[in-house]
């Protein structure tokens, strides 16, 4: 990696101010994707604004009918943590199938929906449970969030502070794993709750994505056999040499189906 | 034999002696080696296929703060270093001697694959080191790539050596009053060796000699290799290899890298280190397989073989090396023919020269690609004919009276009761009760599937002879040292249990050595060889050390050499209580130990061989294939360690299998650049492919006939079964939907996206 400073803030207006004097700086939270690109000298930040020691950033809470998990928050607390299991269990099954237990004590979910990894699992929780994202200066509903491959609604100064999720009444996920990576090649979220029924897809394509055929077809009629026959158009799919755009067409709709059979 | 110390002695399961090290962290691999001084090596390499260098320009690079040097291809030839070159025997088509453009050690003139190394860049730290070789500007004139076989046999220029075997006309006739004529066109997929410790290299001068520490296979031929690459005096160099995380074939040779860093040390007068980083493995180290062949069967009417016809094309990729050249047109063929009693063959081999990384040994080494060729034939055959396909090969095998059984290509195996093999495996994978499974599978919305392979393979790399020493110390210990080489296959543990056989002390007495090219020469591990070559050196060199301690102890005792019995390290005068410990009498020597060099020549490569048999189970709706089964039978000889035969063999089937469902080093058709260059891309095969199903047997009744020890080498056996049998499952699940025509064109790696097309189409 290239020389860079480091900051450790422990507040985020703090770090906001660190970001904002420079536009060359970078946040890091698990820094599961930034390390390695800086590793391999893809990314040249003239400084890391490490936000590991922010408290606000931390912890996982029931408020009403949502749960607020905080930005700093690893993959490995949101799987383990009996407020999110009772509450929705959903996403403790998601942050349980992220990556390996090396990733899942590191990785965060702030940095994972900051990134927003077209194959990262997370985005397509908040796309499907209808999530608001809290950031340093907003917050914004997550169909206003996800803009494209690896780009979000945050601006450069402002940092994810926290999600919150409605919780919901009946919420599934199921993915199929890219052979090498194990990230995902196709995904889906299901959902029906307080943000109406949701079917979110993650994976097959350059973003996740609300499939809205498969939405009516559940808020119709909430059952397997309602999304097996929705195809997805392959177009604007992902291809690449682990499968073709028809390959993860397919793919939504089997995981769709399986999606609302976890739903139970 | 003291029961005590026999527990450790050979057949039985000793845990390995290295491992405690290994897992507490203290294993002393080359990159744990930090001498004062230590400067980093960083190899600018190059980012097109196929390219002329206009220009090098490393000024800028020279100039930047920490660099001790900067090298390009140029100053190595000014230097007089040689290129790498294939020297072998081989003939171009029109006859012509084999001639390829050969690879500098670092590029002069052209580049001619991505990764290819282009300049090296020494520095105080490898952070400086990588900043000028960013540095370094090079002008590249473009040039078009081939990396796919059916355009690179179009070009005269590309073909660099054929070899044809066998009788083009009898087999012609054969074919010609054949019953049955079967034909597969099937791909054996390039793949990237990735053992888990890349490529690692120190080099420090020391006097006038250069000590090079590397992760190598071969410690003798590295320190060859490097004298004879960089022009150096014989006995300049010294190699030693610490442990070795992992070889697979892919550190048998040296590399152009590790000449450049010896290079490094010596102009700067600094111990160099280079450490390849994942990446620059994917690119630059060997690459296993890639063959291409059309192969037809033909047969009576009650399914014997008449003969066999294989046309092979094998992209040995820029620079073609003289084992990848030799493992694809001599060494393959040797098994085309497997246990099965075919004398009728017409063979030809093409080597293709392409812009991709060269290839060379991995993990079997032409066997796998040769046995997967008859036994996806053997299926092909067993399903057109109605035949169950273990019936069929049964009629083909070769009987064990025919032994010694001289084959084809004029190979000879001296032992091999392939029926039993095959009695065993079926009996083990409930053969009779696969219809139920299927059944019971069919009700879980799956689809399963059986594959069966038969085979042996040759091992050895015929050289036979080995050369060890053993030393009995007046301390208290034996001291074993061999010129093969421990890369986490536990050959150490092994040969210690030799030696325990014959000196009948614990095994804690015993001390195995590698790795210190002072110490002795010799061809190093691999193909197998280690055991029943290095093994029976041990054996032998241990029995002379007990004869000599004998010899002693009589002088010392004043009695007869025949009046003395041995037993637990003690000779003793027999029908007395007069005795003297074998140490006793290595400290009366004026060196204090008993000293053995002793050179064992084996009779004969090894032939191992067995019955695997795979069951799969397909996810219908998103193609993937689960291992629901997998049982082997193997014939290995006499077993040492059936711990660690059983690693290896199934250690060897789980890579196997990764070749069949998982692994492929793609480059991009047009551009060559690969697409597959790390694990992001590059699928293995994980832990958790294994599962209970999975059992791994051993027939020891069949010992070797040309080794002392009666052992046939095992590291590779596992991973030749393992992927015919995985596919030959998954044809048969294919053929159970009615899609038994695919059986012919299957091809690896059978990846959920392919299957789920298979299965739509």
């Amino acid at each position: 990696m290239y020389d860079f400073d480091y900051h450790k803030p422990t507040t985020v207006a703090d770090a906001v101010a660190l970001l904002a004097a420079d536009p060359d700086a970078k946040a890091v939270s698990g820094g599961h994707t930034l390390i390695p690109a800086l590793k391999h000298r893809l990314n040249k930040p003239t400084s890391l604004v490490d936000l590991s020691g922010i408290a606000e950033m931390r912890g996982i809470r029931r408020e009403g009918n949502a749960l607020i998990i905080g930005a700093f928050t690893r993959h490995a607390e949101v799987a383990s943590s009996e407020v999110v299991q009772a509450a929705i269990p959903v996403l403790s099954f998601m942050a349980a199938h992220i990556g390996d237990n090396q990733v899942r004590n590191r990785g965060t979910i702030g940095g994972s929906v900051s990134n927003n990894d077209p194959a990262a699992d997370y985005p397509a929780a908040v796309l499907g449970l209808g999530a608001i994202v809290h950031t340093s200066s907003r917050k914004i509903p997550a169909d206003e969030f996800f803009l494209g491959m690896f780009t979000t609604a945050l601006e450069p100064d402002e940092l994810l502070v926290a999600i919150e999720f409605p919780i919901p009444e009946k919420a599934g996920y199921a993915k199929m794993k890219n052979p090498a990576s194990r990230y995902v090649m196709a995904g889906a979220l299901v959902s029906k709750g307080p943000a109406g029924v949701r079917v979110a897809i993650n994976g097959a394509a350059s973003c996740v994505f609300r499939q809205a055929e498969m939405e009516a077809a559940l808020a119709a009629n909430w059952s397997p056999e309602a999304v097996a026959g929705i195809q997805q158009p392959a177009d604007d799919l992902n291809s690449d040499i682990h499968g073709s755009a028809e390959y993860r067409a397919h793919l939504v709709t089997v995981m769709a189906k399986r999606a609302v059979v976890n739903a139970g | 034999m003291n029961m005590e110390f026999g527990r450790f002695g050979s057949g039985k399961a000793v845990k390995r002696m290295e491992d405690a090290a290994l897992l507490a962290g203290e294993g002393q691999f080359t990159g744990d080696f930090a001498p004062e001084g230590q400067a980093h090596l960083y190899f600018l390499r190059s980012p097109h296929a196929h390219a002329r260098i206009l220009s090098i320009d490393t000024a800028a690079a020279r100039a930047l703060p920490g660099v001790l040097a900067v090298i390009t291809g140029a100053d190595l030839v000014a230097a007089g270093a040689k290129p790498m070159t294939a020297a072998l025997p081989f003939k171009r088509p029109d006859g012509a001697p084999l001639q390829a453009e050969p690879q500098t050690l670092l590029a002069t003139g052209a580049v001619r694959f991505v990764g290819e190394p282009v300049a090296a860049v020494v520095a105080e730290t490898l952070a400086a080191a990588r900043d000028a070789a960013e540095a370094i500007e090079v002008d590249y004139d473009e040039q078009p790539a081939v990396t796919v076989m059916a355009s690179a046999v179009q070009d005269p220029a590309r073909v660099v050596a054929q070899t044809r075997y066998g009788d083009a006309a009898a087999a012609d006739a054969a074919f010609a009053a054949a019953a049955h004529v079967v034909r597969v066109q099937i791909a054996n997929q390039r793949l990237a060796p990735a053992p888990m410790e890349p490529r690692v290299v120190l080099a420090a001068p020391e006097g006038e000699r250069l000590i090079v520490r590397l992760s190598s296979q071969m410690p003798s031929t590295a320190r060859d290799q490097l004298v004879d690459l960089l022009n150096l005096a014989p006995g300049s160099v010294r190699v030693l290899i610490g442990d070795v995380g992992g070889g697979f074939g892919m550190k048998t040779n040296l590399y152009p890298e590790d000449a450049v860093v010896a290079f490094a040390a010596r102009a700067t007068a600094r111990p160099v280190k280079w450490a390849a980083t994942r990446i620059e493995d994917f690119l630059s180290a060997v690459h296993g397989r890639d063959v291409e062949s059309e192969a037809e069967m033909a047969l009576d009417a009650e399914g014997r073989v008449l003969a066999l016809r294989v046309k092979g094309l094998a992209n040995v990729g820029a620079y073609p090396r003289n084992s990848g050249i030799a493992i694809q047109l001599l060494i393959g063929p040797w098994v085309s023919t497997s246990i099965y009693d075919i004398q009728t063959i017409d063979f030809s081999f093409t080597a293709l020269m392409t812009n991709t990384a060269p290839t060379g040994a991995y993990r079997g080494a032409g066997r796998p690609e040769a046995i997967y060729i008859i036994e996806r034939l053997m299926d092909v055959a067993a399903r057109r004919m109605g035949l169950d396909p273990a019936e069929l090969r049964r009629r083909n095998m070769i009987a064990p009276g025919q032994m010694p059984y001289k084959n084809a290509m004029g190979q000879v195996y001296d032992s091999g009761a392939f029926e039993q093999m095959l009695d065993q495996g079926l009996k083990l994978a409930d053969w009779g009760g696969y219809e139920a499974r299927a059944a019971a599978a069919a009700a879980r919305g799956k689809l399963r599937g059986r594959g069966i392979a038969t085979f042996l393979e040759w091992t050895g790399g015929n050289a036979l002879e080995e050369r060890v020493t053993v030393a009995v110390k007046g301390d208290g210990g034996i001291e074993v040292y061999a010129t093969t080489q421990q890369m986490g296959q536990g050959i150490g543990t092994s040969y210690a249990q030799l030696a325990v056989d014959i000196f009948d002390v614990p095994i804690e007495k015993i001390t195995v050595i590698f790795g210190d090219s002072d110490r002795g020469t010799g061809f190093g591990s691999a193909g197998s060889r280690s055991l029943f070559t290095a093994g029976s050196a041990v054996s032998v060199a241990s029995g002379k050390a007990v004869d000599q301690g004998r010899e002693l102890a009589a002088e010392a005792l004043e009695v007869a050499v025949a009046d003395l019995e041995y037993q637990g390290g003690t000779f003793r005068v027999a029908g007395t209580d007069r005795e003297i410990g074998i140490f006793e009498v290595a400290a009366k020597q004026p060196e204090g130990r008993i000293f053995i060099d002793s050179t064992t020549k084996v009779n004969g490569p090894t032939w191992p061989n067995g019955c695997h048999i795979c069951e799969v189970e397909i996810d219908r709706e998103t193609g993937e294939i689960e291992v629901a089964s997998y049982v082997s039978v193997n014939d290995a000889g006499r077993v040492v360690n059936p711990m660690i035969v059983e690693g290896q063999i199934a250690g060897g089937a789980l890579q196997g299998l990764g070749q069949a469902i998982y692994e492929q080093m793609v480059y991009d058709p047009e551009t060559g650049q690969p697409l597959s260059a790390s694990f992001q891309d590059y699928a293995m095969p994980r832990a958790d492919v294994l599962l209970p199903g999975y059992v791994t047997a051993l027939d020891q009744s069949v010992p070797c006939r040309t080794n002392p020890l009666g052992v046939k080498g095992v590291g590779e056996l596992g991973t030749i079964g393992a992927t015919p049998a995985l596919v030959n499952a998954v044809a048969d699940a294919l053929a159970r939907q009615g899609k038994a025509g695919l059986a012919d064109t299957l091809q690896m790696p059978l990846t959920p996206a392919r299957m789920w097309a298979l299965l739509e189409g």
